[in-house]
This record gives C-alpha cells, structure tokens and sequence, in this order.
C-alpha cells in the first residue's frame, strides 16, 4: 500500500526500554507447551489478567478456542498467600471437568510472593485421599527471568520430571518440538512415521490447535500427547530436542535413565533436515529410506526452480531463537543474504549458532539476542532488506520500509491459517520456498513476469519525453 | 545514600531483620559502597518480636534500604511507608551493595 | 411450595445466581464477585481496566512497569485508531528482571522514562503499574515526579496493580483517576466558545468517533477534547473549560464525567450513537442542552439529511436478518447501549450478558430489554458454550476469546470489541453495522454445518 509513509527517526541509542517486544513471559511459553497435552487443563496461577490476555493471543493466531484456568487472585490473597485460592481452584477443575492431568504454572505474582505451589499441591492431594484426582503437576515460570522460550522448555521438563517411569524399552523416539505450528508437528510426525519409527511427541498440537468446526472442539482436548506416553518416556531409545533451548527434559531423561539426547537443529532447511533424518535413524538404528531421496530431491528441486528470483535477495528474520538460525541457515542455502537476524532471548548460543552459520556461508547478519523490534528495525534501516520475515508485528516496519512481510512464527493475527503454516521437513521446506518466493515475485516482479526496477522506470520514461520533443 | 546491612562480619548478609542486634552501614558513591560505621542496638533485651523490629527501624531510619537474610510482612509494610526498601536476600555483602548502587534510585 | 426454577444452564451452584431471565423475578443477577478459581474467566484484571481508557491518547507513551508478559501480551490491542500520532501503539516496557524484582525496579523505571523521552518527544509518559511493581513496593509516583521534574515532560502514573480488584471496572476509575489527577485542569484553551464540549467515554475504536465528531461539528458545537479517542494529552489537559460532557461509553467513563461535574461543576449528558433512534435522540439532547434555536435547527436538518442519505441503504440486510435472534456477552455499557440498534434491524435480544457489570449496568440492560431475555453475569466458557448450544440464538455479539466458541457451534459470530474492522457509530455507522451483522448471521457457510458426508 503507497501513500504519505511516516519515516520513524531513529537517532538514538536504546539501552534500557523495552520498545515493541518480540518475546513474550515465561507463563506463555508454559501454555503453549501444556496445549499439547490430552483431555488436560492448564491452570495459572495467578491473576485473571495473565490467563485472560495470553488467552487471547493464542485465541486470534490458531483461530480455535482456548482455554486456560485461573486461580484469579486478588489483593486478599496477594497479602495472605495464594493457598486457598490454588486449592479451590484445584477442586473445581477437578469437579468440573475431570481432566486427566492438571498442570498449574506460576506467574510473577506468586513467584514473589512466594507461594510453595508443590506444598500446596500436596496438601490437597492428602486433603483428597479417596477420591480419584487428576495428575497434578507444578511448574515454576517466573515471568521476570528469560522468556516464552524458556517458560517451554522448564514445563516439558516438569512434566518428564514429574512423570517420566522406566518399565521396559520401548523402541520410541521422544521428539521435544518447542513451539511450532500445528502443520510442524504434523509433519515431524509424518517424518517418523516415513521412518517407520514411533514417537512420543513432547508435546503435540497437531491434532489439538487445528480442529475441525464441531462442538467436541470445545471439550477438553481429544487429540494429544497422554499422561502414559509421558511416563513412558523413560523408556526411549533417544530423546530429539528439535529446538537447542527446549532440551532440559532430554538432558534430565539421559542423566536419569540414559535416554540419549540428541539437541537440535530444527529441521528446516535442507542440511538440517538432513541432519534430523540422520539423528533419528542412528538412534533408532534404522536405515534411511528411499523415499526420503524422493522428498529431498523435490525439495532441491523446489529451490533450483526458484534460485533466480532469490538470488542475493537481503533478508531479515525475526522470532525465537532456534527458528531464526535454522532460517538463517535455509534463506542462505536458497541463495539468500540475511542481513538482520533478531531474537527476544537473551541467548548466547543463539549469537554462536549464527556465528557458525555466518562462517559456512559466507554471510555476515547484524545479529540481536535480546533484541526488540525496534532494535530491528533500526538495524535494517542501516544495512537494508528486501524481506521481512517474521510476526505480524513486523507489518508495520515491513509496510514503512516498504519490503514485503512473509508471515511465520507467532502470533499471526492479521492472515489466516497459521497453524497451517508449514516449513518443517522437506516437505514443508517445498512449501516455504514456494510461498516465499512467491511473496518476491508479488512484490517485486509485474503481471508481466519482469522485474520491476523503479529507477529504470524513471529513465525510460524520460527518454521517451526528449525523444518525442525532439521529433517535434 | 546510605544502606543499611544486617550482617554479622561485613562478609555475607546473614541476620534477620527483627533479630539483628547490629547493622553494618554504607555510604553508596561510585557504584560502591564504602563501610561508614556500625550501630549496635542497646543490650536491654526484648522479649517482644514486634519491639525486636521497631527498635530495628529506629536504628537505621535515615537509610535508603535495608539487607537482611529475611524480614517479616509487618516491618515490611513499616519500612515502605517512610520510604525504605527492605530487601531480602542471601549473598555476598559487596555483590548487593554494588547491584543496590544499580538498581536504587538517589 | 415453589417448584425450583430450572437453572438456566447447568453449573456451579454458587453460579446459579449469576443468570436470569426477566420478567421473572428481580430481572437481576447477583453480580460484581470475585471469579471462581479454577474457571476459565473472560475477564481481565485491573490494569487491563486502566488500559483501555488511557492507552488511545495518540501523542503519548505508554511505559507498563513490570516483567515483559504485562506489556507483550496487550500491545497495540486497543482497536483505537488515530488521525494523526501513532506513538499509543508501541508496546513499551520496563521489562523487569529478578535483580529488579529483588533490589526494587524504580532506578529502570527512572532511566527507562528518560530514554523514551529522548527517543520519542510524547506529549506525555504514562506509567502502569503492574502485580509485581505493587507486591515489591515501587513507589511509581515518586518516580514519575523526579521524571517529570527533570525531563519537563508530563510523566504519569497509573496505580493500576492487576491483583486490586475481581472487578476491571476499577480499573477504569484509577485511568480515569489520572486524567483528573495529573491531565484535566492544567493547561486554559486559547479561547473558549459557548459551545465547547468534550466527548468522553468515546475511544475511537475502529474510527467510531469519526462516524459521529462530523455531526457534531456542523451541529455548532466545539469539541475541546475527546477522552481518549483520537486525542492529545493537551486537549484533555483543557478539557475543564467544557460547558457540556457527553457521555458515551457510561460504564468506564460515568466515574469520570461525575468527577467533573462536582470539581468543575461541568453537567453531563448520557449519549448513545449506535443505531439510528439513539443517534437522533443524542444529538437531539445536546441541541436542547444548549436551547439556541439556530443549533436546534441545524441539528433538524442534519438528522432528517442523515436519515435520508441512509434511507433503504439496510433495507437488503433488514429483510435477510428480520426475526433473527442475537445474544449479547459484551462490556458492562455496550450490553445495554445495543439493544435499540438491533431491534432497528428487525432482530430480537434473547441474551444479555457482560463480563464486569456492577448492579447500575444491570438496572439499565434490565430496562433496555424485553421480557424473557435471559440476563447473565461473568460466564465462563463452559457456561457461556452451554447457553448457545441450549437456546441456539442466530447471532452472538462478543469479543475475541469467546468467538471461535460460538464458530464452533455452528453459531454466527460477529466481533463488536477492540477487533472490529469498521465504525458502527453514527448513521453511516449503522449501515456498516447492518453489513457486518448481516455478513455474520446470512452467510451460507453456516448452512454447510447442517450437511454430512454420509447424507443422513
């Protein structure tokens, strides 16, 4: 859209406000993890407003119901401890809609003033001992240290922790997916399943946050991963982190039970799903498939059909961390320049990631751990960009600096279909680069197929002025 | 600004606000803080918790925040409403005198 | 003996009371209680309160004190839109950490202040307080005072800590608290005119001040300021010289035009600009307020051309919605302020519920609706999915959390809160609003849900 652009100035130096965030709390991270998680209720505890807002944001990115309980404190329990309200909580949810587990996490509330939230627990559980209860795990998020991406990685490994019993082996795979789009997981599982290997998928939304339009949608989820595959756990042949910064439930599986851990890269992009693919088959000690050479061949099709229209294309990414590198990592084996990559987390090993990824490809991104969005967007206005991907926050800087904005990550309220959104794999590699370069040619090529070059443009048409006064 | 310390030896804070019979104070300058002088509370005992942590305050009213180990509701509300900041925690006296000098506001 | 009254859905005992139906007995629910724990709740908490009323003001900043969740979570949410400025819209925190948690956050606070201030040049910095700011003790005000004082910027604090209260009402009262506090009263217009007014209560969301502030500009009368849609924090700060308040969202904005009235002896005026009757009706009233006979005059004309420019626009969406029926589950103030607008459509009220209601919202939706519609106060999600399924209404008019709910069911939806994509204030307003109910409620796509793969 063109019209009179606001130019924001950016003169100055930021160094301790926090201007249009790209990370979220510890809290959220804890519910996106616990959407995952079948027929279960995640509770928080603490005042409405966290459950309420967190609600909403999930609610407008998958476009499905979403329901997170509240022990709704107020000033009365600030002062007196959150006790009874954690209990009564606990009892209604336990009542009323009979989940199979119940996962209560903290907020920053409780966290100071310092509510023992497993003594709580406890305690109703010893209040309660001849009724049949619910699986009642705590998990600690204090949303005033680290991020969303933490708050993930501290529930899965309560739940592994709390959980996680050896029996026999199983012959499974644990896969950690981190927070990703429903269409993800669904495609990790497909992997697995090409692999012919069985997964306990930590957790899975596959089913859960892509729901069909029917009133069991509104029940406590059918679909998802069960209280006895997260006992089961234990018993793997290995733990696969898909995200380095979800792996603590992986390195408490292999210290406890010798589950191997195998942490990360995301699989997205080609060598990394390469290195995915790999991983999984040595741990399972399975050979690769041919189908799989199928996909990938498609995948370097998909790329070399496209390499002439991404070829040195700048691009800056934003979002959590192990998405950003593995993107900085895909963008470049398509061709691309990152230029800007930017994560809310304050992550060194997502500096060092990108270093390596900088050194094999040559690249040399202004990288931001900890960054905001405005950070960002003071950086692309220095070094430049000709796509933005990233959240919909993104839209106002990609509409200012007038670069299309390719949606993925989270939230994503202004397009439809984000849980469908799909980059994982091969497959869903084909699709990105489809979808991506697609969006270049939207933007940057006319309904001729020629490149619009704007300058040229200007040239031409005052040639053809000169010219014509000549004749005359 | 002055800080007060409930410490026993200057190294670790380490007492408990109501039961500290001393506190150890600083003068903040430069981002750290310099060791000014200890006062003592007097040697009549009291039995009382809550006269334990009144004669507390009295004894360090003209600080900014006071470090203790641990310190209850009521002093703490005490505390806040003539401006000082109680701050529990347990570390290195020199560590939270230097985080005091970052995050106190003069 | 009484036969017991069914409830109305099934649910917590203790809930029962929070529904009703009038005509049948007191018509109004218990209401105003803490939520139960354990329920998933609609509402938010007290600093959400103080943030839709406050965080239109375009020109200013508005810096939430606290760990990031607060802000990233409610950032550039309001729907507010803005004719010039657009410094309301950045997400802006002080982010606190644990040291900040354990050594106090107000040194962040102060430097935080100073930057933005640097950064952007606002016309003012509004600081929310947040739980954790109130449970460590940070004192923002003194902060915002030492701000103030060395920035010479208006710094503004809001004691908004999410935990005060069950009820975000309050939290309506402390934003406006701070407008009368720090902003009204303390700069004098350049001149004043006989008919100066301020709009309040009137936040701009989806340009519905837009739909109505033309009507009132040919009427003759001169808005000083508009708390808080499309505003700037020093029309506010004039907003004392006013000779008349029109009040249109009551619920968040009574407690302030109240104020007023007893410290600047301002009258106010209770207006409602969605749907035709109520539009007319308002700006009848505050032609007669001010008894000129030329305004009056003016103000006939522009009812009958606005009248007669959207006469037969809604007669194609009147005809397709005529009988249908409508839930409400809205804001304390929108819950009754409807009704009217939808009768006008031709479409019945069955339900009427808010989230935050206190007893004055439910004598006015007890007034505004008829006989048997069903009154409800703070319901959850299963009950508020229970009262669809049961009673099947063509139509439900709510907000975000509750709209994929009601899509599941089969159920109309159509959102009349902060993401609403156009104005429904005014006459053109309305026909927007008769598009978009009727976009809802006539849309084939809902017929589908009544079809099956194996043909039943």
């Amino acid at each position: 859209m063109h019209h009179d652009k606001k130019v924001t100035e950016m003169h100055h130096d930021k160094k301790f406000s926090v201007v249009n965030p790209s990370k979220m709390c510890q809290p959220m991270g804890a519910v996106q993890a616990l959407l995952g998680l079948k027929n279960s209720m995640p509770l928080i505890h603490g005042s409405q407003g966290c459950s309420t807002y967190m609600r909403f944001q999930l609610t407008r990115h998958f476009r499905e119901p979403i329901e997170v309980a509240s022990t709704s404190m107020n000033e009365k329990t600030v002062i007196y401890g959150g006790e009874y309200n954690l209990m009564k909580a606990l009892k209604n949810i336990t009542e009323k809609q009979s989940p199979s587990i119940i996962a209560v996490a903290s907020s920053c509330l409780t966290e100071t003033i310092g509510d023992d939230m497993a003594g709580i627990i406890r305690k109703f559980e010893d209040a309660n001992p001849d009724k049949e209860l619910p699986v009642i795990v705590s998990i600690s998020t204090p949303s005033y240290t680290e991020s969303h991406v933490e708050g993930y990685n501290g529930t899965i490994k309560a739940l592994v922790e709390n959980l996680a019993a050896p029996t026999v082996p199983n012959g499974k795979v644990n896969i950690i997916t981190g927070f990703l789009s429903p269409a993800d997981v669904g495609e990790v599982k497909e992997i697995l399943n090409d692999l012919n290997l069985e997964g306990i998928i930590l957790t899975d939304t596959s089913e859960n946050l892509d729901a069909p339009l029917s009133e069991s949608a509104l029940n406590l989820y059918d679909g998802g991963t069960t209280v006895e595959q997260l006992e089961d756990t234990a018993n793997s042949l290995g733990t696969i982190a898909l995200s380095k910064h979800v792996n603590s439930a992986g390195e408490f599986l292999e210290k406890k039970f010798g589950v191997k851990l195998v942490s990360g890269p995301l699989p997205l992009g080609l060598e990394n799903t390469d290195s995915f693919i790999r991983s999984a088959c040595k741990l399972a000690d399975l050979e690769i498939p041919e189908s799989m050479d199928r996909d990938r061949g498609r995948l370097m099709d998909a790329m070399v059909d496209a390499h002439s229209y991404n070829y040195h294309r700048k691009v800056a990414i934003f979002g959590d961390p192990d998405f950003v590198s593995s993107m900085t990592l895909f963008t470049s084996e398509m061709g691309m320049i990152p230029t800007v990559v930017c994560t809310g987390a304050k992550s060194k090993r997502f500096t060092e990631d990108i270093e390596t990824i900088s050194k094999e490809k040559g690249c040399s991104p202004v990288t931001l751990a900890g960054g905001d969005l405005y950070d960002m967007h003071k950086a692309i206005k220095k070094v430049g960009t000709d796509i933005l991907i990233g959240n919909s926050y993104g839209a106002s800087i990609a509409d200012e600096e007038n670069i299309p904005l390719f949606r993925a990550g989270f939230p994503i309220f202004d397009r439809l279909g984000a849980q469908r959104i799909s980059t994982l794999g091969y497959r869903g590699g084909i699709d990105f680069v489809d979808r991506l370069t697609n969006t270049i040619l939207d933007f940057y090529y006319d309904e001729a197929g020629y490149e619009i070059v704007e300058e040229e443009l200007e040239e031409t048409l005052i040639d053809h002025q000169k010219f014509a006064e000549e004749e005359i | 600004m002055k800080i007060a310390v409930a410490s026993t030896n200057g190294k670790k804070v380490d007492l408990h606000f109501a039961d500290a019979d001393q506190f150890l104070i600083y003068e903040i300058k430069d981002k750290e803080g310099k060791f000014k002088e200890i006062r003592e509370k007097t040697s009549l005992t009291l039995d009382n918790h809550t006269e334990r942590w009144i004669a507390s305050i009295d004894l360090i009213n003209d600080c900014k925040a006071v470090l203790c180990s641990k310190i209850g509701k009521e002093p703490t509300i005490e505390l806040r409403k003539l401006g000082i900041k109680p701050i529990q925690l347990d570390c290195a006296v020199e560590d939270a005198l230097s985080e005091c000098s970052e995050h106190l506001l003069s | 003996m009484e036969p017991k009254l069914e409830p109305i859905v099934e649910t917590f005992k203790s809930r029962e009371k929070h529904m009703c139906v009038k005509g049948e007995g007191l018509s109004i629910p218990v209401c105003d209680k803490a939520s139960l724990p354990g329920t998933v709740t609609q509402r938010t908490c007290v600093y959400g309160g103080a943030r839709i009323v406050l965080m239109p003001i375009t020109d200013s900043i508005h810096l939430v004190h606290g760990p990031i969740g607060c802000a990233a979570c409610t950032w550039d949410i309001r729907g507010s839109k803005s004719s010039r400025e657009d410094l309301y819209k950045k997400g802006c925190s002080t982010d606190l950490g644990e040291k900040d948690i354990i050594f106090g956050g107000e040194k962040k606070l102060f430097e935080t202040v100073i930057e933005l201030r640097k950064l952007y040049n606002p016309g003012a910095i509004f600081v929310y307080a947040t739980c954790v700011a109130g449970v460590i003790g940070d004192d923002i005000k003194a902060v915002c005072k030492k701000a103030e004082e060395v920035t010479g910027c208006r710094v503004i604090p809001v004691q908004s800590e999410g935990f005060q209260d069950h009820n975000k009402t309050k939290g309506h009262w402390i934003g406006c608290d701070a407008l009368l506090d720090y902003v009204i009263g303390t700069r004098e217009p350049e001149k004043t005119t006989p008919f100066d007014i301020n709009v309040v209560g009137e936040f701009n969301v989806a340009g519905d001040f837009w739909g109505f502030k033309p009507l009132l500009e040919e009427m003759g009368v001169n808005i000083i300021s508009t708390i808080t849609g499309d505003s700037h924090v020093d029309e506010i700060a004039q907003a004392h010289r006013a000779k008349l308040n029109i009040v249109q969202c009551q619920k968040s904005s009574n407690y302030l035009a109240k104020k007023m009235e007893k410290k600047y002896g301002i009258p106010s005026i209770k207006v409602n600009f969605f749907g035709l009757e109520q539009t007319v009706n308002s700006l009848r009233e505050i032609a007669d307020f001010f008894g000129d006979p030329e305004m009056i005059e003016r103000t006939e004309k522009i009812i009958e051309s606005g009248l007669a420019e959207v006469e037969h626009k809604t007669d194609e969406y009147r005809e397709r919605l005529q009988g249908k029926t409508v839930a409400l589950y809205v804001g304390g103030n929108k819950a009754w302020s409807l009704v009217r607008a939808f009768e006008e459509l031709g479409m019945d009220v069955m339900m009427s519920g808010t989230k935050n209601g206190i007893r004055e919202d439910y004598e006015r939706i007890k007034e505004a609706v008829r006989d048997g519609t069903i009154i409800v106060d703070d319901a959850n999600s299963t009950e508020l999915a229970r009262l669809l399924k049961k009673y099947r209404p063509n139509l439900l008019i709510s907000g975000a959390k509750e709209k994929y709910i009601a899509l599941k069911l089969g159920v109309p939806f159509c959102d009349f809160n902060h993401d609403r994509i156009s104005a429904f204030a005014g006459f053109n307003g309305f026909v927007s609003f008769a598009k978009e109910v009727d976009a809802s409620v006539s849309s084939p796509v809902f017929d589908l849900t009544s079809t099956s793969l194996r043909g039943d």
